[in-house]
């Protein structure tokens, strides 16, 4: 114990080869676009849910939630407990829509619905945002191989870009949802192990765990301050967090992407759902391995280290057997892997489908296209490379891949309910709302509130000046509304489309189906949040 | 709505109108349910839906015998269908099943039009040019699906090529009302 061995090496460096030679194995049968970025529409709902999963337990969450729950307990659930909600509203709204038009890239709606500049701003937005955070991502896990290893962080930086990046470009969407799945067992394996073996080195076990977490108000979760400077309160989780998951789940191509590799709404609803169960417990499990680090550092009188993001691969080489040491740093490679390679592609697909097949080369050929694909994706992992080398001067690690995201995603998804919620809505008020509300969210950090509220604020704004700005040009063509208007709506043809539903022949029971989950998502909401409450209540009792 | 002046420089002189000519369906059964649950269908069932096909070449060739391409429209249709192949017909297919008048022939002045909105988005075939004369009624088969929400949602699928074809919804339901 204590150091990095030869065993955990070898250990972390099959994995990593299993990995590669998975992904690279898809790229074989790839000849299209619709191969590369879509998986060729046949991938199953379950296989693209722990994909989903897989990338919100990215490195930053791995190594990141440990530090943050050692640090103020279980609080910063408030940011993920309306998960629930957000994937009922993309199941019910934009799901359905995204799926029905065809698209790879879902900024193509956009051009459809308010013309080419909403679709290139919105499209140059996500290049901006993503290209960035997946700098982030690509920083954190190398960071841990140096305290591990002791390995230079830039070198560390280099060669897992090159991993990354190697099997995307083979494989695509595809090589990027299976090595998640597999990833996905990895990185839970490692987590459920530092736990079992964090309480075997307790004297009392979970009786000391609770009992330390209770004495210091680590399990506080709910806090119903409506002060709007508090920033992790279940007000800003609930209105904030909401917006802020609804438009990453649902505008961020680098997660919507993966809903539209299924076959069917179906299927693609199905893959939200398993977030939508899974998501608040995964992030409940890394913040719980924080009380457990702030428990076993009490006990043994322990400091903890000066970057937080430290505390949880320290722990593991310093105190878990050889071989598991290794398995566990392999987690946290599968985590950074797997939000590494869905960015890349997605990041590819952006490139491609938005710019250079729009309005550099747009009558070539397929192959051409895959072709051009793969170089693009080349491109951002040499991009987010180069930006990794600087991430370190961005403070706490996972505070700033969210920020970055926060500056957009409420004005972002705010376009998109424009697009689909209202008829009268048109490109020149997109642009505008667009604008002004990034400026609005800009302006709103500078008012000290929580920084959740800023997602609510930047949605509002959009959606209010761009409705206002529409109104000053002439309403959309039947055209421009063809996706996201029911044609058939009037009584006489309802009747008749009824009637004639009734006498054909059956495909399966969606639409009912659909209402469930949701109902299912939001009574899931309740359960987290009265079971959060109540280990709050006991603990506050004790 | 044409009047008769325009609609006869678009079909063929002192030709009464044939019945149409049934092209070949393409997708079975069985992908139709495919492609229809991926757009959220939950019920379907196969149509043929009648519209109007004008051939498109170099300006005073005569569309015959190889046309570039075929265009398909109706007086209902926002736009055409392009159809950049020889028309493939199905002789052996019968049956009335679901058999929908998809509206009046086009003006020719209207297939001009629609073949405008294609160049633009196709700049390669810029120097073709509709072929009034060869004005033909055909029946293109379809598989239409239902999505049993709110409203009832009718989703139209080619049963030639399985995409779905949002620009004949409004001749299909004005089938269904006839």
């Amino acid at each position: 114990m204590g150091d990095f061995t030869l065993v955990d090496t070898l250990v972390l460096i099959v994995y990593v080869a299993g990995i590669a030679w998975l992904g690279a194995r898809f790229g074989k049968d790839q000849e299209s676009t619709q191969d590369y970025f879509l998986g060729g529409r046949k991938i199953p709902g379950w296989a693209i849910g722990l994909s989903v999963m897989a990338t919100q337990a990215s490195a930053i969450t791995f190594i990141g939630a440990p530090g943050w729950g050692f640090d103020g307990g279980l609080e910063r659930l408030a940011t993920f407990i309306n998960v629930p909600l957000a994937m009922a509203v993309l199941i019910v709204v934009l799901v359905p829509i995204f799926h029905r038009a065809g698209i790879y890239s879902i900024y193509e709606l956009l051009e459809r619905r308010f013309g080419p500049l909403t679709r290139s701003l919105a499209a140059l937005l996500f290049l901006i945002a993503r290209g960035l955070a997946t700098g982030v991502v690509l920083y954190a896990p190398a960071l841990v191989l140096a305290v591990v290893t002791g390995w230079n962080v830039n070198v560390t930086i280099v060669l897992m870009a090159v991993i990354a990046v190697s099997y995307t470009v083979l494989g695509g969407i595809s090589a990027v949802i299976w090595t998640d799945v597999v990833q996905m067992f990895v990185l839970w394996l490692g987590a459920i192990l530092s736990m079992v073996l964090m309480v075997t080195s307790l004297p009392g076990g979970w009786s000391d765990v609770f009992a330390y977490g209770a004495a210091n108000g680590l399990f506080d979760t709910l806090d119903f301050s409506l002060d709007p400077t508090v920033t992790y309160s279940i007000w800003a989780g609930l209105i904030g967090g909401v917006v802020m998951h609804v438009a990453y789940f649902g505008t961020d191509q680098s997660q919507i992407q993966r809903v539209l590799t299924s076959p069917s709404i179906a299927e693609g609803q199905r893959s939200l759902l398993i977030g939508g169960y899974l998501l608040v417990p995964q992030m409940l499990l890394f913040l719980f391995i924080g009380v457990m680090l702030a428990t076993y550092y009490q006990q043994h009188g322990l400091i903890a280290p000066e970057n937080l993001n430290e505390l949880f691969p320290r722990y593991v080489v310093e105190a878990f057997p050889v071989g598991i040491t290794g398995l566990v740093i392999a987690g946290v490679f599968a985590a950074a892997m797997s939000s590494l390679d869905s960015a890349l592609n997605s990041l590819s697909a952006v490139t491609i489908r938005d710019f250079y097949a729009r309005y550099v080369k747009p009558d070539a050929s397929e192959r051409h296209y895959l072709r051009a694909s793969r170089w693009a994706t080349v491109f951002w992992g040499l991009y987010a490379t180069a930006f990794a080398f600087f991430a370190g001067n961005l403070g706490p690690v996972i505070e700033a891949v969210n920020r970055i995201g926060s500056w957009f995603y409420g004005a972002l998804l705010g376009v998109f309910l424009l697009a689909v919620m209202t008829h009268r809505s048109n490109g020149r008020g997109a642009v505008a709302g667009m604008i002004v509300g990034m400026a609005a969210v800009w302006a709103a950090s500078q008012l000290g509130i929580s920084w959740l509220y800023q997602n609510a604020v930047g949605l509002i704004v959009s959606v209010g000046v761009g409705y206002a700005v529409s109104l000053t040009a002439p309403a959309p063509s039947r055209e421009q509304l063809s996706d996201v208007v029911i044609d058939e709506t009037a009584p006489d043809m309802q009747a008749l489309l009824k009637g004639r539903s009734a006498d054909a022949r059956i495909i399966g029971d969606d639409a009912r189906v659909t209402r469930r989950r949701c109902i299912g998502l939001i009574v899931w909401f309740f359960v987290s949040l009265a079971a959060l409450g109540a280990l709050q209540l006991w603990a506050n009792a004790q | 709505m044409a009047n008769a002046a325009e609609r006869a420089a678009a079909t063929p002189a002192n030709e009464s109108v044939a019945a149409p000519e049934r092209l070949a369906r393409r997708l079975d059964e069985s992908g139709a349910r495919q492609r229809l649950a991926r757009f959220g269908a939950a019920r379907f069932e196969p149509a043929w839906l009648s519209l109007w096909a004008v051939a498109i070449g170099r300006s005073g060739e005569t569309a015959q015998p190889a046309p570039a391409a075929w265009l398909l429209a109706s007086s209902l249709t926002p736009r055409a269908l392009l159809w950049p192949e020889a028309l493939a017909f199905d002789e052996a297919a019968c049956g009335d099943e679901n058999w929908l008048c998809g509206g009046d022939c086009p003006t020719a002045a209207s297939f001009e039009t629609l073949w405008l909105w294609e160049r633009l988005a196709r700049p390669r075939r810029w120097g073709l040019r509709v072929q009034p004369a060869t004005c033909r009624p055909v029946a293109l088969p379809l598989w239409l699906g239902y999505h049993d929400g709110r409203h009832t949602r009718l989703i139209v699928l080619s049963g030639v090529s399985g995409e779905p074809l949002a620009s004949l919804k409004p001749a299909v339901l004005a089938g269904f009302s006839r």
